[in-house]
């Protein structure tokens, strides 16, 4: 009793059931959209592999002394960067983006890695001694080491993936305790930005709210005009970065404002996405029984698009399930977070829950109409060596630093 | 610190569980049926698949409709590339001797389905068999066959473009006909591939039922035939010729003329699409006489040897003039229907009350419709007693103010000959579905007893003396005993009754003893003759002749009977005879061989003689006399009352003819029996 007592609070079930209750899913859900598939047959052994494989690095890492995360933070960042401008070099390219490379048969996404370099490095260097998040200097290196990624990312190109790669090194910057002014001042040209893709209009109305929240801060009129000429300037990277993206996300940007326009083009994914769930229901068609899964509306339904599968033939009980099923995890690892003293390590889960959440709402949110198609795997559940190794370790690294919580 | 930094994180955590949360429940909750109907419409197609319309045969089983099925190749163009569209081209150009670019561009004008070749006949399609790329699709279509073209057209209808019955039995039975259609139900993938078909929700097409009529196709034939020829001897406008089982309404044939091909629709118009035999009235004159006889015998209020005083062809009644053709001083009642006496019959009919007379007339069916299986019966027209005036029973006991339709009067005949009782008509004799089912079995529906068994014996050996000894004798059959009345009237044109044109009819039955066929003919507007012993019963004659040759069951061998060439020599003789004799012979009682009266042939006669032009209008007098070549002068408007010249004496030439003309009531312009 006391044994098993102890291995119970050692490793934590809380973390590890849920996963696993989502990646049995994801298989059942890559067995029923490719197992008839002429193409695809032979996914779901390869994702079976896969799981055992990721299993396998989860554990290693479970094991590993903590204080080798600190150690690794650097070279990881610093490999991953090495990889990442390797891609634009080597890489092989799949949908018009240059993000796969190849080793001797066996496809990875470097981007993929870059996420743990990212999140271990930026953890890194806010929770160095002497850091303020608040200094000016410290908090632009941060986003320097946050947007170099992004940079490389965005030439591959991979919008799905930088916007991450941001979300990330925003929510570290915010965790780290940088002041409301300071995540203002780094948030609003994300916002300003944002506002210009939806139009002029939207762009005039965030200009105004930031004049706005300008006043309330009352900060000396220098600051405040440059703070505003900042946020301007970003309102015509749309005009110059547009172009920089490939035709199919140009497209894809614009199907997310009127999916129905063109339902055989762009939007045709998203439209086939939301038929799908919607056609489940409130139980699902059943294992296997989800017309639109089975007679192939959706192309590639097993990376991007494997909740729809859930969706169509497991109903809305299906769906709730898997969205209490992660909203389970964050909740357990934002609780394990704010109670650890260790101040790199609460900055690493909170990467980690960062990376999954976006995920989690990108791809759920793009699966049922919120959101644009831009190419963001589900975490545990979609088709993808990489995706699911690169996630497991985090995950490994997460019972880690929840074994060592005291 | 970290504790409201992760409440902010937890808020937006529960923000976003309750985003996408509230997000799936509109989508798979709320709006679930909607997607379920798009989704759906982009995973099935629905294809009809046509029942096969049903074969309509005559009694004997001779196919008279059938339906064919065409097949049209379409191609959808959506599943096919460009070299595809080129081998299915080319393929097309081989088959049916086309040019293989003409099938390429049209092929390249649209996405989607493409006609490529319209309703090929299952022959041509032939060629086609095996070439099955997946983008082609097989149409079959049905068009309707009539076999025998013309033959009984009008009953048998026909269809529109959809397949649809209109008319005749096509549309009467159209329901039994079309079957029901089936459906298939095909699943598309993704790519737009139709990748089966879904079993459990597609329905089998049922195809129509075989409709068997009564019709027997040789009878059909040989009264089309001698219906035209009468018709074109006559030069006549339009007929109608039906027969008909007297003892059980079955309709054996029904002719019309002018007729068409249903085949080619195109080619006709209205006019001669129509079944005249039930859609069209008439005035029936002389052929109502026996029906008021009927009654005058069945309520005992005459004798069938009572002598009438047939006023030498002239009787007023109310100041109105009733003719005879043919002036007798007295008549017995049996030589009344014999002779056709408008006199006799109007002086007898005066026995009835306007109430009797009227139900003995809607007893016979009279004024409503028969109920036959044939669409756009016509009902009549029945005057009630309260509207009859001083002269209607008289006018109606020959045949004015009412109006029947041709399957009315045969269908009133059979009562009057078969026994008395009444049938309704009917021209289905069975309806047995595709798969063997017996649907509908018609079978006599006796409706009433309208007279009694033995004046229905009287009333046929009345008729079988029009035949031997009276003014049918033109339809005197050579092997068996027939009875028959003639009827003719003057058409009402524009309020006036038209001295001109005439309709002309002759119903007759054989054997006697026990009829086993009526034979209705019509004739409109006979140019060369008009009295329907002289433009019908030869019509009648002829059928009869041609049925019994054909069909031996026809007329029993005990009802045969042989004429010889004495009795033919004495009738002969007699005829020359009777032309000299006095009146008293007409007052003989019993028939006589020796009775026979040639009917005479006032419009032969006119040529040589001066006609009668009495009650003629001044328009029809002008009209006769203008064609002798006579000098003539007329008075006054209306009728003519007088004529210098009598009616008989020779033309001629330079002599005067005066006629003075008085206006009358159109009704006293009526003089033919």
């Amino acid at each position: 009793m006391k044994i098993s007592h102890k291995i119970q609070d050692r490793f934590d079930l809380a973390i590890f059931i849920p996963v696993v209750f989502l990646i049995i899913i994801g298989l059942a859900a890559i067995y029923s959209s490719t197992i008839n598939h002429p193409v695809a047959g032979g996914n779901f052994q390869r994702q079976l592999f896969w799981v055992f494989f990721s299993f396998t690095a989860m554990i290693i890492v479970y094991f590993l002394p903590s204080q080798t995360f600190r150690l690794l933070s650097a070279p990881i960042y610093v490999f991953s960067i090495l990889l990442l401008i390797a891609v634009l070099v080597f890489g092989k390219s799949v949908y018009g983006a240059r993000s796969w490379l190849s080793f001797g048969g066996v496809g990875f996404q470097p981007s993929e890695f870059a996420k743990i370099g990212l999140i271990f490095f930026l953890s890194y260097w806010f929770n160095q001694k002497n850091r303020n998040i608040n200094n000016l200097k410290d908090v632009g290196v941060g986003l320097l080491i946050g947007l170099f990624p992004v940079m490389l990312i965005l030439l591959e190109p991979d919008m799905g993936t930088a916007i991450i790669f941001i979300v990330i090194t925003l929510a570290l910057i915010f965790w780290n305790g940088i002041s409301l002014f300071g995540l203002f001042i780094v948030i609003a040209p994300g916002f300003t930005f944002f506002a210009s893709m939806l139009g002029v209009y939207y762009f005039y109305a965030a200009l105004l709210l930031i004049i706005a929240v300008l006043f309330l801060f009352k900060r000396d009129l220098f600051l405040s005009a440059a703070i505003f000429g900042m946020n301007l300037a970003t309102g015509f990277i749309l005009k110059y970065a547009l172009p920089l993206l490939q035709p199919h996300q140009q497209k894809r940007i614009e199907s997310f404002v009127n999916p129905m326009a063109d339902p055989l083009g762009a939007g045709y994914n998203a439209l086939q996405a939301r038929l799908a769930v919607g056609s489940g229901g409130l139980f699902g068609k059943g294992f296997m029984q989800g017309n639109q899964t089975q007679l192939r509306f959706i192309p590639e339904q097993w990376t991007d698009f494997i909740f729809c599968v859930i969706g169509e033939e497991f109903g809305f009980i299906g769906s709730i399930l898997i969205i209490v099923l992660f909203t389970f995890l964050f909740l357990r690892l934002i609780k394990i977070s704010s109670n650890l003293q260790n101040r790199f390590s609460s900055s690493l889960l909170v990467g980690i829950v960062t990376l999954l959440f976006t995920h989690f709402v990108i791809n759920i949110g793009m699966n049922v109409g919120l959101m644009p198609v831009i190419g963001v795997p589900l975490p545990f559940l979609s088709y993808g060596g990489s995706s699911l190794l690169m996630i497991m370790m985090l995950i490994g690294v997460a019972l880690n630093i929840s074994k060592n919580k005291r | 610190m970290n504790n409201s930094r992760a409440l902010i994180i937890l808020i937006l955590f529960t923000a976003a569980f309750i985003f996408i949360g509230s997000r799936l429940f509109t989508v798979q909750i709320i709006k679930h049926d909607y997607y379920v109907k798009l989704a759906r419409s982009q995973q099935q197609g629905k294809k009809i698949v046509k029942a096969q319309r049903g074969i309509i045969k005559d009694r004997d089983g001779s196919v008279l409709a059938y339906s064919k099925d065409d097949i049209t190749f379409s191609v959808d163009t959506r599943m096919t590339d460009e070299a595809e569209r080129r081998m299915i081209a080319s393929k097309f150009a081989s088959v049916f001797n086309g040019d293989s670019s003409k099938y390429f561009s049209l092929m390249n004008a649209k996405r989607g389905n493409v006609c490529l070749a319209k309703k090929v006949s299952l022959i041509d399609a032939l060629l086609l068999e095996g070439y099955n790329p997946d983008c082609l699709i097989r149409d079959e279509e049905l068009s309707r066959i009539y076999p025998y073209g013309r033959l009984a057209s009008h009953l048998l209808g026909f269809t529109n473009y959809e397949v649809k019955g209109v008319a005749g039995i096509e549309r009467n039975c159209d329901e039994e006909l079309s079957g029901k259609n089936g459906e298939i139900y095909f699943e598309y993938n993704g790519k737009g591939e139709i990748i089966g078909v879904n079993e459990d929700i597609s329905v089998k097409p049922l195809n129509g039922a075989i409709v068997e009529l009564t019709i027997d196709k040789t009878y059909q034939t040989i009264l089309e035939e001698e219906l035209y020829a009468g018709i074109a001897a006559q030069q006549a406008e339009s007929g109608v010729g039906i027969i008909m089982n007297p003892q059980t309404g079955e309709i054996l044939a029904m002719a019309n003329y002018p007729t068409y091909d249903p085949n080619n629709l195109k080619n006709s118009d209205n006019d001669s699409r129509r079944n005249r035999a039930v859609s069209d009235t008439y005035e029936p004159g002389s052929t109502m006489k026996p029906i008021i006889m009927s009654a005058l015998l069945d309520k005992n209020l005459v004798r069938e040897d009572e002598v009438i005083n047939t006023e030498n062809g002239v009787y007023r009644i109310k100041n109105t003039p009733i003719k005879d053709a043919h002036p007798y001083r007295k008549l017995t009642v049996r030589e009344i229907i014999e002779h056709s006496s408008n006199i006799g019959i109007s002086k007898l009919s005066d026995r009835l009350s306007g109430k009797e007379l009227y139900k003995h007339l809607r007893d016979f069916g009279f004024g409503q419709i028969t109920s036959v299986d044939l669409p756009s019966e016509a009902p009549g027209f029945l005057k009630k007693p309260s509207q009859y005036s001083a002269l209607s029973k008289a006018y109606i006991s020959f045949g004015y103010e009412i109006s029947v339709s041709p399957l009315q009067m045969a269908a009133a005949y059979s009562a009057l000959i078969n026994g008395g009782i009444l049938y309704k008509p009917y021209a289905v004799k069975q309806i047995v579905g595709a798969e063997g089912n017996l649907i509908k079995k018609n079978v006599p529906l006796k409706i009433r007893r309208v007279i009694k068994q033995s004046t229905s014996e009287t009333i046929k050996s009345f008729m079988q003396g029009v035949i031997e000894n009276g003014t049918a004798q033109k339809a005197r059959l050579t092997c068996v005993m027939a009875g028959g009345k003639t009827g003719t009237t003057q058409q009402l044109i524009g309020g006036a009754y038209s001295g001109k044109k005439f309709n002309s009819s002759f119903v007759g039955f054989f054997p006697v003893e026990n009829p086993t066929t009526l034979i209705l003919i019509y004739i409109h507007s006979p140019k060369k003759k008009y009295y329907g012993g002289d433009v019908c019963a030869p019509v009648f004659k002829n059928i009869a002749e041609r049925l019994i040759e054909a069909d031996i069951k026809i007329v029993p061998q005990k009802c045969r009977i042989k004429r010889d060439d004495k009795f033919v020599n004495q009738i002969v003789k007699n005829i020359k005879q009777n032309e000299e004799l006095n009146d008293e012979f007409l007052t003989l009682n019993v028939p006589d061989p020796s009775d026979e009266k040639k009917e005479t042939e006032p419009v032969e006669d006119a040529r040589t003689s001066i006609p009668n032009l009495l009650e003629k209008t001044k328009r029809e007098a002008i009209a006769v006399v203008s064609n002798l070549g006579v000098n003539f002068k007329v008075f006054g408007t209306g009728n003519v009352v007088s004529q210098s010249i009598k009616a008989g004496e020779p033309i001629e030439k330079g002599r005067l003819l005066i006629l003075r003309c008085k206006p009358a009531n159109k009704l006293k312009g009526l003089r033919i029996n």
